[in-house]
């Protein structure tokens, strides 16, 4: 400010966060990694077309048609497919399914208009790639055991109680670190 | 809220699995499920706090114009991965970010305006991994700065019509002590005899008896109020008269307001008169007439406080000023209710000068409707200025342009009128 005599032009008062990104980057980041696994995963056009739909409504209207259901086909679409340990497109889906879940999180706290510190997706992408490498090869140990005896119960009695466990140690040690604090 | 979107999503795809008997689809789950996992392990308990703290600061920036610099940092609970920070600037420029819960959040602001300023409110939430949990957004937390205005020097200030005090720095029109020559007068009873002038009495004295003194004006103060409009807070650019407030650059009627009745009260202040200050579109305006350095430090403190309130007052009557008080009436003039109020003091015997610190104003941008509205209230003003000037309030605009180059001349020749009257 300055006397009457003289006016002042204002500057860009932007807060500083360090490094940032635009946070639109995550929901069409969302959309572009959606898209590209209806694409690759989905066999038929009308499912594709839905598929392609749900993505763009879960990225432009979240809070109308949230993004859990294209989550839902494309975790489902697995069924139309063969289960073989040597299928990339599968290992692709897993990963694709987490990554959608990740970024579907971020996506749905901010505008699209605002910024986000790039220190914010460090931890989700650490985490990311530790529960992914813990998956992929599990997945991989699954298939190629119970491939060559496709639908067998015992195996996939062991898969889903060996889950279980994963599940109820987390939980445990979940609550027990809750009552320690 | 993710946590059930994630445990819904796995329970439904292992099911599916299970009742498929597909192990490839079954471990699809498996990621969704240990985010949920994670997202329950991180929760932090019912009741952990969090909060806000915003520091800011006023720094001079060496290009002339001074920056806020504020910082905003959060201590949000263990358990925390992201905060969504809502920060407005100067209570109109939003911006959203998110950012780690031991991230700074910085910057600067331009200081455009005096006055009381919002500089930054801070709305935020705080989220979970993978946004497992969100926290209802907190109770917003505000950061506010007084801006005191800028005081222009004053060389000569008007004076009232009639000078009322006993002692001061002014030269009173009545016989007295501790003022200029005044004349040579015959001994009277009651005159002291050191104020016999020998020299004067032996070239004068036409008998024995006849004794000459050197009689001086006495010295008196002046009671100069300063009235302050804070109706209206329009900017120099007229297409942004109608919206809503902006962090626009330029000058406001307000900060020329708060210029000009700061540097008269500094002035009248500094030639030890009495200075009282009236708000009158405010109940709370009132400071009243006092002299020295704690007084002008509370003068400039209300000054720099005043803001256009919710609810103008509508005044039936001016208010009471001090017998033989001086007038400033800072306004911008651009409704009625000044004018009247100035003119009820003029009738009363009061010098009545009218500050118009209405900024040079901008058309660039504006409509033709708008261009049109502008003449109108303009040719509505121009007419209010004459009839002022019709009933003796004496007017100068405070900025100077083209129309006044010199704000220092026209203060003169309104102080020399008053000293030719006395």
């Amino acid at each position: 400010m300055k006397s009457s005599g003289h006016t002042t032009r204002a500057r860009a008062s932007v807060p500083d966060i360090g490094p940032s990104l635009p946070t639109a980057t995550v929901p069409l980041l969302f959309l572009a990694v959606a898209a590209t696994l209806c694409l690759l995963v989905l066999t038929s056009p009308p499912l594709v077309a839905i598929g392609l739909l749900l993505a763009l409504l879960g990225t432009v209207a979240p809070d109308h048609v949230p993004a859990w259901w294209v989550l839902l086909l494309l975790g489902l679409s697995q069924l139309w497919r063969e289960p073989l340990a040597t299928d990339v497109v599968y290992y692709v889906l897993l990963a694709g399914v987490h990554l959608l879940y990740v970024l579907s999180g971020l996506a749905r706290l901010l505008p699209w208009n605002g910024r986000m510190q790039v220190g914010t997706i460090v931890r989700p992408l650490r985490r990311y790639v530790l529960v992914q490498a813990v998956v992929q090869p599990v997945a991989a140990g699954a298939l190629l055991t119970f491939d060559r005896e496709p639908g067998g119960v015992t195996g996939l009695s062991l898969v889903a109680a060996l889950l279980l466990c994963v599940v109820v140690v987390v939980l445990g040690l979940g609550k027990r670190s809750s009552e320690s604090t | 809220m993710m946590i059930e979107v994630a445990l819904l999503l796995g329970l439904t795809i292992a099911t599916t699995g299970v009742l498929m008997s597909r192990v490839d689809v079954l471990l699809i789950a498996l990621p969704l499920l240990a985010c949920a996992a994670i997202g329950l392990d991180t929760k932090p308990v019912d009741g952990t706090q969090s909060r806000v703290r915003i520091n800011v600061a006023r720094r001079a920036a060496e290009e002339g114009v001074d920056d806020f610099v504020f910082r905003v940092d959060v201590d949000a609970p263990k358990g925390t991965e992201l905060v969504h920070l809502r920060l407005t600037l100067l209570g109109v420029s939003t911006h959203q970010l998110l950012v780690r819960p031991d991230a700074i959040v910085t910057g600067r602001i331009p200081v455009l305006h005096s006055g009381p300023q919002r500089v930054v409110a801070v709305d935020y939430r705080l989220a979970g991994v993978d946004s497992a949990w969100l926290s209802l957004p907190m109770p917003s937390e505000l950061a506010e700065q007084v801006v005191p205005p800028v005081i222009a020097p004053i060389e000569s200030i008007p004076l009232p019509h009639r000078l009322t005090g006993l002692t001061g720095t002014h030269g009173s029109a009545r016989p007295g002590d501790g003022g200029e020559f005044r004349d040579l007068h015959a001994f009277a009873a009651g005159d002291r005899l050191r104020r016999i002038d020998w020299k004067a009495t032996a070239r004068r004295s036409q008998g024995l008896g006849d004794l000459y003194v050197r009689r001086t004006d006495a010295t008196s103060d002046a009671t100069v109020i300063v009235v302050i409009d804070s109706r209206e807070d329009v900017g120099e650019r007229v297409e942004r008269w109608s919206g809503a407030p902006s962090d626009e650059d330029g000058l406001r009627v307000m900060d020329v307001a708060r210029e000009a009745a700061a540097s008269l009260a500094a002035a009248a202040i500094a030639a030890g008169d009495r200075v009282g200050l009236l708000d009158i579109a405010a109940h709370h305006g009132v400071v009243r007439a006092g002299i020295g350095k704690r007084h002008l430090d509370r003068l400039l403190r209300r000054i720099a406080l005043s803001e256009p309130s919710g609810t103008p007052l509508n005044r039936r009557r001016a208010p009471i000023v001090p017998a033989g008080a001086i007038v400033y009436l800072v306004s911008a003039l651009l409704d009625d209710e000044a004018t009247s109020v100035a003119v009820l003091w003029r009738a009363a015997g009061h010098r009545v000068i009218a500050v118009d610190v209405l900024p040079a104003l901008q058309l660039d941008g504006c409509e033709w409707h708008s261009r049109l509205a502008h003449r109108l209230v303009m040719a509505e003003r121009q007419l209010r200025l004459t009839r002022m000037r019709a009933n003796g309030v004496e007017l100068f605009r405070w900025q100077e342009d083209a129309e006044q180059p010199s704000r220092a001349v026209v203060l003169r020749s309104l102080a020399r009128a008053v000293r030719r009257r006395h």
